[in-house]
């Protein structure tokens, strides 16, 4: 991921956006996480989660500006965030790909390639987009 | 359909209902075939096919998990859609981003997830 944002962050702008936890202790607990002790509880206030998902990005080295969602978990909702999912809205505000739910259907290099098509079509300037 | 609803399902199958599923999802994602432009819509379509016109035996507790991993990965504004607005606060600043302060100006690559 941190591939992508340097190859297009002059282009185009990267957010990951923080959401609640897929495998909490205290919820849906996998083998994996329990190997490689990434132990955490769901967010039971903003200033867990932003500890978190601080954690997080230092443990993973994640250079993307990082957005917390808030507590109502309302962009989850709308967009079927959890666990994981990638997306991209055009410069003209309409959604450019909308990516399959994670685990199955999570498909990095489909967003790559949709970011590529994106940039090759839409012509920047200074001071915004020509239309 | 939220992401909980999705796991009350999921989460109750055992390894062998496991094994079933993941049979089932790899043949969806082979027909995917990895485009972007199926993922937006044919893709959707074909995963439901591939699940209606399914032949080996699918216990109905794994039939139930495929559907709601259907249902939950059809969650979400599609392609040509306007996404719902957001404004979050940005990690280790003060500083709101607005997702639609964007529009008219540069295209926005969101990634949403969590650690675990």
């Amino acid at each position: 991921m941190t591939e992508v944002y340097q190859r297009y962050r002059d282009r185009v702008e990267f957010f990951v956006v923080y959401v609640q936890e897929a495998h909490p202790t205290d919820g849906w607990q996998t083998d994996s996480n329990i190997q490689e002790g990434v132990l955490f509880r769901q967010h039971r206030s903003y200033e867990e989660r932003e500890e978190v998902a601080q954690t997080c990005s230092i443990d993973l080295h994640i250079g993307l500006p990082i957005l917390i969602e808030e507590m109502d978990n309302a962009i989850d909702e709308a967009y079927g965030a959890a666990p994981e999912r990638l997306y991209l809205v055009g410069a003209d505000g309409r959604v450019a790909y909308h990516g399959g739910a994670g685990p199955h259907f999570f498909d990095l290099d489909e967003w790559e390639a949709a970011i590529g098509q994106c940039v090759s079509v839409t012509p920047h300037t200074e001071d915004g987009l020509a239309t | 359909m939220l992401k909980s609803q999705r796991d009350s399902v999921v989460s109750r199958l055992s390894t062998g209902d496991r094994q079933d599923m993941r049979q089932v999802i790899a043949a969806i994602k082979e027909a995917r075939g990895g485009s972007p432009d199926m993922a937006a819509a044919e893709g959707r379509i074909t995963a439901r096919e591939i699940l209606a016109g399914w032949q080996g035996e699918l216990p109905d507790q794994v039939r139930s998990a495929l559907e709601a991993t259907l249902v939950r990965d059809e969650t979400g504004p599609k392609v040509g859609d306007f996404p719902a607005d957001f404004n979050l606060k940005r990690l280790g600043s003060k500083e709101w981003v607005r997702l639609s302060d964007f529009r008219g100006k540069r295209p926005v690559a969101l990634a949403f997830g969590s650690y675990t």
